[in-house]
Formats: C-alpha cells, structure tokens, sequence
C-alpha cells in the first residue's frame, strides 16, 4: 500500500473526523421522522455523507502498488505561530490594558512572524498604528472600546 | 414604464451624498485591494464586514459591492506594470499586458483594461437591471420544494464550475453546512453542538469564519511563501492607445463584455473563469494568433471586459434568488442578514431603494473606476512599494478590532483563531475553502426549506422529483456534476483557477 497522496490522505481523515464527530453528536438529539424532522435528523445524515466522503478520498489517495506523488506538506509554522500569538494576545489585553496596549501587543508580536524584522520601522510602525486606532475607532467611528489600562481608570 | 420608474428611485438613491461616498470608499479599497498583493477581495470584505453594520444597509452594500469590482478593475493594473496580478482573475491579464509593457506600451495596455473594464461594467449593470425584475417574478413561483432544489444547484454549481476536485469540495461545502448548523436551532429550541459554550447559542458570527479562514490564514500563507514586496516597475510614457489599437480592441471588449455578462450569471463561475475563456475566445478569433503572448492588446482588452461583466451579473443569482454563486457573494447575502434584510425575491418588493440603488451605484462605481484607474496610476505604483512587514500587522490590528466589534466579546476573537489555525490546515492538504463559506451561509436556510418541503408532502421525499421546477433543477445540478467528471473537461476545470 502506498501514500499515493499526502494531502488527499489527510483531507479525507479530516473529513471522517469532523463527520464523525457531527454524526455522533447529532445522535444525541431527537431525530423525529422525515415529515417532522428533528434537530438532529439533517445534520445527522450531513454527517454520514461527509464520512463516507472522506473514506472516499483517503482511499482515492492510496493504492495498491505504484510511486507515491512528490506532494510533501511543507510547514513553515513561524507565521501562523506568531499571527495566533498576537490575536490571542489582543483578546487578552483588550479590557486590562485598553485598546492602545492591545493593538500595540499585536504589532509588536505579529512583527516576529516575518523573517526581516527591523526595529526601528517596527517601533514606528507600532506606535502609528496604536494612536490611529485609538483616534480612527473609537473617536471617529465611536466604537466602544477602553482606550486606558483598567488600572489607570480605577 | 415601470422599468423607468425604478432606474430614477434607483439614482435618487444612489446619488445621495451618503451613497455616493460610500461608493467611492469601496471603490478606493477595491482598487487598493486589486494593486497590493497578498490582499485578497475575500479577505479584505471579510474585514470590512464588521465595520459595515454599523452603517445603513444600502450603503453598506454598495460599499462592499464597490470593493468586490474594484479590485476586478485594480488588479490589471499590477498584473500589466509588474507581472503580478493583484488578483486572481487578473492572472490572465499577466500574459500579454506585461509584454506590452515592456515593450512601453503600458500605456495603452492600462487604457485597454480601464476601457474594456467600462464598457463591460455598463453593460453587465444594464442586464442587470434588465433582467432582475423578471427573474424574481419567476422566482414567486418558487415554494420550499423549489427552494431546496435552487439552494443544492447553487451550490453543486459553484464546485462543478470552479474548484479543484469535486468530492473534496463537496466535502467542504458539507463541512460548511454542519458549522452552520451550530447554534440553537429555531424549530425546536434545541441548543446543537454548542457544547454548553453560551457563547455559541447564536450560532458561530459568519465574520468569524470569513476572517479566520480568508484573512488570517491568507498572511499565514503569504508570510510563507512570498513575504516581500514586488520589486520595480516598467515605466509609462503615454496613456493613449493609437488607431490600431482601438481598431483591435474594440471587437475584443464587445466579446469579453458579452462573455463576461453571460458567465458571471452562472454559480461557481467566478471571475477567473471568465477572463480565461475570454483569452481563448480571443485567440482564437484573432487574425495573428502567434502574437498572443507576446503582447497582442486583444488579449488585454478581452479578459479584463469579461472579468469585469462578470463581476456585475455575479449580484444577479445573490439579489434576486437569494443564492450566492460565490464564497464573495456568499459574504455579500450574509451582510444582508445581519441588516435584517431577507434575501430573495421580495428583497425587490420590500426594498425596492437598496435593491436599485445597489444597481444604480455599480454603474456610478465604473465611472468612479476609470477615473481612480487612469489619471491615478502613479499613486498606485507608490503604494505597490510598501513592505509587506509593515502592511500584514496593519491587516491584523484592523482584523482583531473588527472580529471584536462584532459582539464586543473577546471569545469570538478566539474562535477566530481557530478558524485561522483551520484554514491553515486546509491550504496545507489542498482544499479549496471558498465551498465551505457558501455551505455555511446556506445551511440553516437549506434545513429550514427542506424540513417545510417534507412537511408539506408529509414525510415524502419523491416531491422533489414530482414537481416539475424542483426536478428540473436538480436535474441540471446532476448533469453539472458528470459534467465536472468528464475527463477531457477535468483539465480545463484545474487549469481554470478560482476566485481567491
């Protein structure tokens, strides 16, 4: 048996977990009869074609003898790290330290995901951006943001 | 006649100062969007969703719709100075437009591209507004049964016509539809896969996965592969074509406008499509095909037409059925929800300003275009210098604030995250994301009709086969399917790229 391609493989695994997972969690709810549906009817049988579908590519993607195709999955994870990193970092310091902080914890975090980082466009860049959006949201469009860290406005 | 009587509440509507800014700040972005790479008009609508629903919906639309054909306009301009389409359907754009400019003729290539973009945009606003009124008294006749039909063609369009291999893209489209099920379902009451998370009793924001899954995994990818900014550009001595070139192109816009408008009707068409088969029209009409690719101004001025008619006729299906062909359309109807506004037929009837103030607005958006596109253009290529390391946390801040706007809940940001780490994986084992956005939008809708249509047969599924409109339309979804099967046409399918 062989991996004739990697990225099908992985799809159709993909596919037989979150349909399985949806099947089995819908198996939970009243199903009902087709002329009254439950909740759990559509997305049951939903969940059943995205199995069968998934068995369908994984098979699609193996075989019995032959050369496997050259499509190695390549993960570079720096940029996908640090982008999670920084928005993370936003939710968390958004109602402690006010939007100014939070803004400027992304720059500053999401700025490591790229190879070429420089320090000083990259202090500018976060200092720039932190003011803007402070003026542009909140003052000019009005959303409802905290501009000052909790601590100062208690 | 009533056709007059709508076009001036259409331009009473759109030619207030309200709406006519907004106009000109989504064309502005659209062509920001189509020049800077790396930028997407998925993923720049996605984050700009957020921030239209504090606007008015005619105006939100109108500015979403502008950055949707500006960026089919503004990625010509790219693809002809610096062999890089700004976007997908100005890959084509690529082949000839460069040689011209590189043989200094980048001027009238640019010209070429602006004009035909015009023209094609007139017209496919004109059928348009033509053919709408028509179509949704049609569309009336349409009960759940029908509904069902129409929504599972859609969306069997969309992949048989655009996306790589069919059962992947199904199963995405599926994957689409279960998240959008998650959420309290309306008929019962029943909270389904929200895992005791409060949080999600609404249902998972369509912004959320729009962000996650276009924008952030987007900067992921172009991070990547090509985090840098393209480098210098030909130089432009005169805009204005000579005799020749007018001579040549016109036949050329008049063929990709008439193509474009037809193709961009069709779900799952995508501009893309259009401004390939525009190339191949050309040249195979053309008089000296051995000059195509190396500068012939016919396979400029075809493509760009067809791409921007197609950009036009593409709201036709989303504004009078109600059923997006595209993940853009997709986002588009979503915009519409949150306004309160039910999409389909009646959106005409209840809503006759947004509906034809919208139409009115594309048109006054082309004209905004040319002007933005042609005297402009050395702005533009200014812009084209900025480092992508400056620009992607610029994407990020304004994405992280947007998602929070939404429902000012930092849970939602999270759940962004994982929408982004999701779409990473889905770049990474090839599947083709677009579906999943359209399942998503139309799952809970497709449910809904779907349970009525069985209700009313009482539990019998052969009504989709006994009524004559709903049969006929899952007939053509059938015959789309072999369609895509079909191994001569399985090239063309992966040759042609999709929307993004």
């Amino acid at each position: 048996m062989i991996v004739r391609s990697r990225k099908d493989l992985g799809a159709g695994i993909l596919y037989i977990v979150i349909g399985a997972s949806f099947t089995w969690a819908a198996a939970n709810y009243r199903m009902g009869t087709a002329a009254s549906m439950g909740p759990g009817y559509f997305p049951f049988w939903l969940g059943v074609a995205l199995t069968i579908i998934g068995v369908m590519v994984a098979a699609g993607a193996v075989a019995r003898a032959g050369s496997p195709d050259c499509d190695n999955i390549r993960l570079d994870l720096r940029g996908l790290a640090f982008i999670l990193v920084s928005v993370v970092a936003f939710g968390l310091l958004l109602k402690p330290g006010g939007l100014g902080i939070a803004v400027a914890a992304t720059v500053l975090l999401s700025s490591l995901a790229h190879r070429d980082i420089r320090p000083a466009p990259t202090i500018v860049l976060t200092l720039t951006l932190s003011l803007l959006s402070v003026m542009v949201f909140v003052y000019g469009l009005g959303l409802q943001f905290q501009v000052l860290p909790a601590f100062l406005t208690e | 006649m009533e056709f007059m009587e709508n076009l001036s509440l259409g331009f009473a509507t759109a030619l207030s100062t309200q709406n006519l800014i907004y106009a000109f700040v989504g064309c502005l972005l659209g062509t920001l969007v189509g020049i800077l790479p790396g930028l997407g008009p998925l993923a720049t609508i996605s984050m700009l969703l957020p921030f239209s629903f504090g606007l008015e919906p005619t105006g939100a639309l109108i500015m979403l719709a502008g950055i949707y054909y500006g960026a089919a306009y503004g990625g010509s301009t790219t693809a002809i100075l610096v062999n890089m389409p700004g976007e997908a359907s100005s890959v084509v754009t690529t082949i000839d437009g460069h040689q011209m400019a590189l043989q200094g003729r980048a001027g009238p290539a640019l010209f070429a591209a602006a004009a035909g973009s015009f023209f094609a945009g007139c017209l496919g606003v004109l059928v348009l507004a033509l053919f709408s009124a028509p179509l949704t008294q049609l569309a009336f006749k349409f009960g759940p049964t029908e509904y069902c039909a129409l929504m599972v063609l859609g969306l069997v369009g969309a992949v048989s016509l655009a996306s790589g291999p069919l059962l992947k893209a199904i199963g995405m489209i599926i994957i689409g539809l279960l998240l959008g099920l998650v959420g309290i379902d309306i008929s019962s009451g029943m909270a389904r896969f929200t895992f005791g998370a409060p949080d999600l009793w609404e249902g998972i924001d369509f912004v959320l996965i729009a962000v996650g899954i276009f924008a952030f995994s987007e900067i992921a990818r172009t991070l990547e592969s090509s985090p840098h900014s393209p480098g210098t550009t030909s130089k432009i001595h005169s805009l204005l074509p000579s005799r020749d070139d007018v001579r040549r192109m016109t036949p050329s816009i008049l063929r990709g406008s008439a193509l474009g408008t037809v193709i961009g009707v069709l779900p799952g068409a995508g501009l893309s499509l259009s401004s390939f088969f525009a190339y191949s029209l050309e040249r195979r009409f053309s008089r000296h095909p051995e000059q195509f690719g190396r500068g012939a101004i016919e396979g400029v001025a075809g493509p760009e037409s067809a791409n921007n008619a197609a950009a036009q006729t593409a709201f036709i299906p989303t504004l009078t059925l109600g059923i997006p062909g595209s993940a853009t359309m997709a986002l588009m109807l979503g915009a519409m929800i949150v306004h309160n506004i039910q999409p389909g037929p009646q959106v005409m009837t209840n809503n006759p300003e947004l509906f034809w103030g919208l139409i009115v607005s594309m048109w006054i958006g082309n004209l905004m275009l040319i002007v933005l596109n042609l005297p402009l253009i050395g702005l533009w290529i200014k812009l084209l210098q900025i480092p992508y390391r400056l620009l992607f946390p610029a994407i990020l801040v304004f994405c992280c604030i947007g998602v929070y706007s939404v429902s000012y809940s930092t849970f939602d940001l999270y759940v962004t995250a994982a929408f982004g780490i999701f779409g990473y994986i889905l770049y990474k084992l090839n599947c083709e994301p677009a579906p999943l956005l359209l399942g998503f939008v139309l799952g809970p809708m497709i449910e809904e009709n779907f349970r009525r249509a069985l209700v009313l047969s009482d539990g019998d599924f052969s009504v989709f086969l006994t009524r004559p409109i709903a049969a006929s339309l899952l007939l053509v979804a059938v015959m789309l399917i072999i369609f895509a099967l079909l191994p001569s046409l399985r090239e063309k399918r992966e040759t042609a790229f999709t929307e993004e």
